[in-house]
């Protein structure tokens, strides 16, 4: 029996809070460095049976991209528990272990239901963490997350159920190797779609994580869609439909984040747009595009929680999320626009950044099989990124007008938290070779370091930022919000809803009338006898009752001397 | 939470000139010129035949660019609406 890293992080998550605050700190630093040790004794093709509830289960199975998702997930909560260290909410930092205990236990699920439950482990920790926001905001944004993600869980609890009585088996091994477009691969892939924020149902990200506290979105942005993307890479990889899914995606984001004002709602949907690129990547399917996908996922955990450090930052020491009330701030915050502009750098894949190695090896994929749309598509795509986060943000928080606020840095595990992940969007673009060869599975016969790769991807950029500055007359923020998919069950249904309300009451109306009229046509004769107001109905005085008694005594006698 | 010091704020200006941005802008395009020149000399392998083009990268991130902020900017009348649109989040 093997003890899965998962379940390390869970029962320390929950002790956390519990815990004085000298145990609190040794704990929030060292439980994600034992998950991480924990990870690497566990070998590749490991397996591990136990039962529960009378199904055979695999808690901890090793499948081609478990260590690279749960290594990156380890080290998200490390740096997001460094960050918060002093000044998160105990609740926030438990339930933000919890989660990502979570996360890395689905990457470790050998079979759907194991799988499963720790999916559903992940929706309440990251509801809590949510919550930590505490605002009336962020109460009904989490509620309505909370709604989204229950209702995907049984969305993929049908989708497991169809496929346990189909192949009478729960093994994902079982699952990958099965026909394919049956009703349980539909199901289950609508459910991890609705995780991983694909539309129709993306509109939950960009609402609840920017109403998190500063620290709970570092967490928020690392976990939920990450390991949505690990579960569709390990069940669905080249499935075809999956490659216009990650296109809509890429682009939804980068115009909405376009749209926006607020900082982390641009980061929100900007990460909307990087999953897409990753959900592209797994719709092509070749060993090149999945190695790609996993890479990129890994990169990008670290640039976007380092952009939400960044961005958490300017919000705790300003109180203020909105680009019209920032701006100017890299002269007072000087390390905070540092971090903020090399996780924008690395977003961007700028050369001697992690988006460097990384993406680029989806395109190659495009390429080798020959998808010119698809590759034409992911390259405008990587300039529209440059354009929403790699000049946007920082732009408009650190530069772009003086807003008057002189905040300093923020206290310094918060800077530290961000500077570990600084290195972080560094370390794997200087060493690209020992990344792919430390992290992914397999042989990756792709070489980032061309001097065509560095010149061309260096003058893609280049000329983006041209764009944005002779369009920024353009680009002024107005204090708005955009409507987005949520609109249709925020206010379209609320007011389906009102409207079926006020027609049901007119229709009770109407049956009620309808009714009280076939009653009085039906029954009115009766009643008009025997009602209250009735001859039946009155009262009768005794010698009445008396003569009648006898009369019919006396009828009752002659009845039965005649028919003995 | 909020660290505003009026001192820093008088003392130094951070909106720059017009002098300053004259030179920024001159700066950007020296790097663009740059770029650009860096491209003669590297040899370019086209996947798609217009890929290996010159200059391609240079027009084509300008063009894509100019594209996105034109879609999202028309998009922006019809999907912006005042921040307190939706009722009861800020009760």
């Amino acid at each position: 029996m093997i003890i899965s890293p998962a379940i390390v992080m869970i029962l320390g998550g929950i002790m956390i809070p519990a815990v004085n605050q000298k145990a609190r700190h040794v704990m929030v630093l060292g439980l994600p460095l034992i998950a991480l040790w924990m990870i690497w004794q566990i070998d590749p093709g490991t397996s591990d049976k136990s039962m529960l509830a009378g199904f055979a289960t695999i808690p901890v199975f090793v499948h081609s991209y478990t260590h690279i998702f749960a290594t990156i997930f380890s080290l998200a909560a490390f740096a997001g528990g460094l960050f918060g260290l002093l000044q998160a909410r105990r609740t926030e930092l438990g339930a933000a272990y919890v989660y990502a205990g979570s996360a890395i236990g689905v990457t470790f699920a050998g079979d759907l239901l194991t799988m499963f439950v720790y999916w559903e482990i992940m929706a309440i920790g990251s509801l809590v963490v949510i919550w930590a926001g505490r605002s009336n905001k962020t109460y009904r944004a989490g509620l309505r997350y909370a709604y989204m993600h229950f209702i995907g869980g049984v969305i993929l609890l049908c989708g497991i159920s169809v496929q346990i009585l189909n192949a009478g088996d729960n093994s994902i091994a079982r699952f990958i190797s099965g026909d394919k477009d049956n009703l349980a691969h539909i199901l289950i892939m609508i459910g991890v779609l609705v995780n991983i924020a694909a539309p129709p149902f993306s509109a939950w990200l960009p609402d609840a994580y920017p109403t998190s506290s500063p620290f709970g979105g570092v967490f928020l942005s690392a976990f939920t869609t990450k390991t949505a993307v690990f579960v569709l890479l390990t069940l669905f990889a080249g499935k075809e439909i999956l490659i216009y899914i990650g296109l809509f995606m890429i682009f939804y984001g980068i115009i909405y984040a376009m749209l926006e004002n607020d900082i982390r709602r641009i980061l929100s949907y900007s990460i909307v747009n990087q999953v897409g690129f990753m959900v592209t990547g797994i719709g092509i399917g070749t060993d090149l595009a999945l190695a790609g996908v996993a890479a990129h996922a890994f990169c990008h955990i670290i640039y976007k929680a380092l952009l939400f450090m960044s961005a958490g930052s300017v919000i705790f020491m300003t109180g203020h999320q909105r680009c019209t009330d920032l701006g100017g701030l890299h002269h007072s915050m000087r390390i905070t626009a540092f971090c903020g502009i090399v996780g924008a750098m690395a977003i961007s894949a700028f050369p001697l950044t992690s988006g460097f190695v990384s993406k680029s090896i989806i395109s190659a994929a495009a390429a080798q099989e020959h998808l010119a749309y698809v590759w034409f598509l992911l390259l405008a795509a990587s300039a529209g990124v440059f354009l929403h986060a790699g000049i946007k943000f920082p732009w408009f928080v650190f530069f772009a007008k003086d807003s008057g606020l002189r905040p300093k840095d923020p206290p310094l595990n918060m800077k530290l938290g961000m500077l570990f992940l600084v290195a972080g969007c560094f370390l794997p673009a200087i060493f690209p070779q020992q990344f792919y060869d430390m992290l992914l599975p397999g042989k990756v016969d792709y070489v980032p370091y061309t001097s065509e790769h560095v010149v061309t991807q260096l003058e893609l950029l280049l000329f983006s930022g041209l764009a944005f500055f002779v369009m920024l007359p353009f680009l002024q923020r107005t204090i708005t919000i955009s409507l987005d998919l949520d609109w249709f069950y925020r206010v379209l249904f609320m007011k389906i809803l009102l409207m079926l309300e006020k027609a049901g009451y007119g229709l009770l109306a109407v049956i009620r009338e309808a009714w009280s009229a076939i009653w009085k046509r039906l029954f009115g004769g009766i009643y008009s006898l025997h009602g209250p107001t009735g001859i039946a109905a009155r009262n009768w005085g005794i010698a009445t009752t008396a003569l009648t008694t006898t009369a019919l005594l006396g009828l009752l006698l002659i009845i039965y001397y005649f028919g003995r | 939470m909020k660290n505003l010091n009026p001192k820093i704020k008088k003392a130094k200006k951070l909106i720059p000139t017009k002098a300053q941005k004259r030179k920024w802008w001159k700066l950007l395009f020296v790097i663009l010129l740059i770029s650009l020149a860096l491209e003669l000399n590297i040899h370019q392998h086209a996947s798609f035949g217009i890929d290996g083009t010159r200059f391609f990268y240079a027009w084509f991130g300008f063009a894509s660019c100019l594209a996105i902020i034109i879609v999202s900017k028309s998009l922006g009348p019809l999907l912006h609406r005042p921040e307190n649109y939706y009722k009861g989040d800020d009760q």
